[in-house]
């Protein structure tokens, strides 16, 4: 059997290590010479990788489980969009606003129904990162929507 | 050696490294503690925080966070057969058993001092070590630079993980995250797309932040384990240990300093290696070596002191020649890095209060595990095992997002972030080692600067990369690594040839 996510994973190492040998093209010689070298490397590698996965196939022995790529693929997709959706709040309504939302949403997502421990939990949170980072550390943050005009 | 160590000991026993060296510590052993979360990812996230910080405070507390979490890891590990962190596998083997028979405080208390002391032991090997070697680095020229750099990540790659194809792309991978930006050399753009946030590059701590932090966030997500450790699982009991630690372990602890340290100088091998070697070495010495296993407290002795005595060996090839010896090496050579410190004899030189009162930091950071790891302590640590990993996930994420932003003040960041963080999680599902990737980005600069510097001197002859002594001495020792995998996969095939030899007989 073919361990298929190796097969995809060298075949995506492949394209990337073709890209890098191309895109570095139009540049001079002496600031192409290193990025083309990596290149050549990863795709001689990603080349062995390939021949390795598709081995069972030709050989006929060597087969081996696969585990599944994902373990829960909604929650992982749930996930993504949150902490997505999360970033783009904070560019749009400030840090501290947009943590007041997604600490409680996110853990709500996940499947935690305990609201005392969530509150206390994102109070607890945006307390000491404030303390830290914008007391203690005056490191700048997203402007809160207002505090904005 | 001692006179600098001097110079720097009233700047790290200042009011504000102290703090730092205390607050590391005890975040180290929190974090160490909680399952799915391990120094690395914590020296990751933390590394924005320290930006306003002195360079030192931020050493001292990453010290902290690295000795700390290495001990923090032993508390799941004892109470619930849980290695809080990959080192503390073995710690599990006599550790849970210990706890079964109703002493983990017992367990704990041996843990905590034999983390301790392979710490100390290991921090006073790296201000032995380390001042003479990063002299000889004075004989080192561009091409023997360059060199070191491959030396460095061919270990990484090949040793690190069971697949050395696979460390080895992982290892392109960061190179080529590397080349993004300006050439300082030629002064073109590589890669950027004419976008003005790539003309400078990937900021180091986007790349380790996306690597590290967000799949471990997706993963905990996958999990969902809701529900914390119930309260009476983490009771401690059995603290007394009856018996004079020092007389029953000293042989134990030497054993393990040993074998921690020469594991930690090597690149490559990490803390759990050290664990492993050492736990056979002490069982194998053992008069009663069925005993292991069951609940032997020289187990736990070995593994923790090895685990430990292995974290400040680790710097002695990252200070001296920027190689780390291990991942967490890598990532406090990152953190030197964004405070404008490069590796080398340059940092012995000009600044000594800086990587001498690192060494003294991670000293004192090991006494200060023995100070946190009492059973009071303890207990309060295990009580982080009662929150949820699905509450953790959105802290961390909180975490991420303000300390990536304060690299640049850049909303651009974070998407990078976490477009790393799916790379991140797509080569921890396919088991491809980060480290190497890390190690790409890091040393890639160098190899490729000195390459060409070497090319420069020699008006193109690369026969300057393979003239001197030292170059040669170094490729002879990059050749026996990349050969390393071949011998493994010779011996494997032997033992089968063996083993289905001997199956063949028996039936």
């Amino acid at each position: 059997m073919v361990n298929v996510a190796d097969t995809i994973a060298a075949l995506v190492l492949l394209a990337l290590a073709a890209a890098a040998w191309f895109g570095s093209g139009p540049l001079p010689a002496e600031a192409a010479s290193f990025p083309r070298l990596v290149a050549v490397l990863m795709g001689l590698l990603a080349a062995a990788m390939l021949a390795r996965s598709l081995a069972p196939v030709i050989t006929g022995r060597g087969r081996r489980e696969e585990q599944p790529f994902f373990k829960h693929f909604p929650t992982f997709l749930a996930c993504l969009a949150l902490i997505l959706s999360y970033i783009f709040t904070v560019s749009q309504i400030g840090y501290f606003s947009a943590t007041v939302v997604f600490v409680p949403l996110f853990a709500v997502v996940l499947g935690l129904r305990r609201p005392v421990l969530i509150a206390l939990t994102t109070a607890c949170f945006i307390a000491a990162v404030y303390l830290v980072f914008v007391e203690s550390f005056s490191r700048p943050l997203p402007v809160e929507f207002f505090n904005r005009y | 050696m001692i006179e600098p160590l001097l110079h720097a000991l009233p700047v790290v026993l200042s009011w504000q490294n102290v703090l730092a060296m205390v607050i590391g510590t005890l975040c180290g052993v929190v974090i160490g503690a909680l399952p799915g979360l391990s120094a690395s990812i914590a020296i990751a996230v933390l590394i924005p925080l320290t930006f306003g910080m002195d360079p030192l405070v931020a050493l001292g507390m990453m010290a902290g966070i690295y000795n700390g979490s290495m001990y923090g890891g032993a508390i799941p590990a004892v109470l619930l057969r849980i290695p809080g962190t990959p080192s503390a596998i073995v710690t599990t083997f006599d550790g849970f058993p210990m706890s079964q028979q109703g002493k983990s405080g017992a367990a704990l208390r041996i843990a905590s001092l034999s983390s301790a002391l392979g710490g100390m032991v290991s921090a006073i090997a790296l201000m032995t070590l380390a001042p003479p070697l990063s002299l000889i680095t004075l004989a080192f020229g561009p091409a023997e630079y360059f060199w070191v750099a491959v030396f460095g990540l061919a270990s990484i790659s090949v040793l690190l993980g069971d697949d050395a194809i696979k460390g080895a792309l992982s290892c392109t991978f960061g190179l080529l995250v590397g080349t993004v930006g300006t050439d300082l050399v030629t002064g073109h753009e590589r890669f950027a797309f004419n976008t003005l946030e790539l003309i400078s590059g990937f900021h180091i701590v986007v790349v380790l932040v996306g690597l590290y932090a967000v799949p471990r966030v997706l993963i905990m997500a996958e999990d969902r384990i809701r529900e914390g450790v119930a309260a009476e699982a983490l009771k401690l009991s059995g603290a007394s240990l009856g018996y004079n630690p020092f007389a029953r372990f000293w042989k134990v602890w030497t054993r393990a300093c040993i074998i921690g340290i020469i594991v930690g100088i090597l690149p490559g091998a990490g803390g759990n290696i050290a664990a492993f070697l050492s736990y056979n070495e002490v069982k194998r010495a053992s008069s009663d070596p069925d005993s292991f296993g069951t609940g032997n407290p020289e187990g736990v002795a070995a593994a923790e002191c090895a685990n430990n005595a292995d974290n400040s060996a680790a710097m002695i090839p990252a200070l001296t020649l920027g190689v780390p010896g291990n991942s967490i090496a890598a990532l406090i050579l990152g953190g030197l890095l964004v405070h404008g410190l490069q590796p080398g004899p340059a940092l012995f030189r000009e600044h000594a209060d800086i990587v001498y009162g690192f060494m003294i930091q991670m000293f004192l950071t090991s006494v200060l595990v023995f100070v946190f790891g009492g059973i009071i302590a303890s207990r309060i640590f295990a009580q982080a095992l009662r929150l949820p990993q699905v509450m953790l996930a959105p802290l961390i994420v909180g975490l991420m997002i303000v300390g990536v932003y304060s690299v640049n003040n850049s909303m651009f960041d974070l998407y990078i972030m976490v477009c790393f963080g799916l790379i991140g999680y797509a080569m921890e599902k396919l088991r491809f080692p980060l480290a190497p990737a890390v190690l790409g980005l890091i040393l890639g600069s160098m190899a490729e600067i000195n390459l060409r510097l070497a090319l420069v001197i020699s008006r193109g002859d690369y026969s300057i990369l393979f003239r001197n002594t030292i170059s040669q001495i170094v490729i002879a020792l990059v050749v026996l690594v990349l050969l390393y995998p071949l011998y493994r996969a010779w011996q494997d095939r032997r033992k089968q040839t063996a083993d289905s030899g001997e199956a063949d007989r028996t039936a």
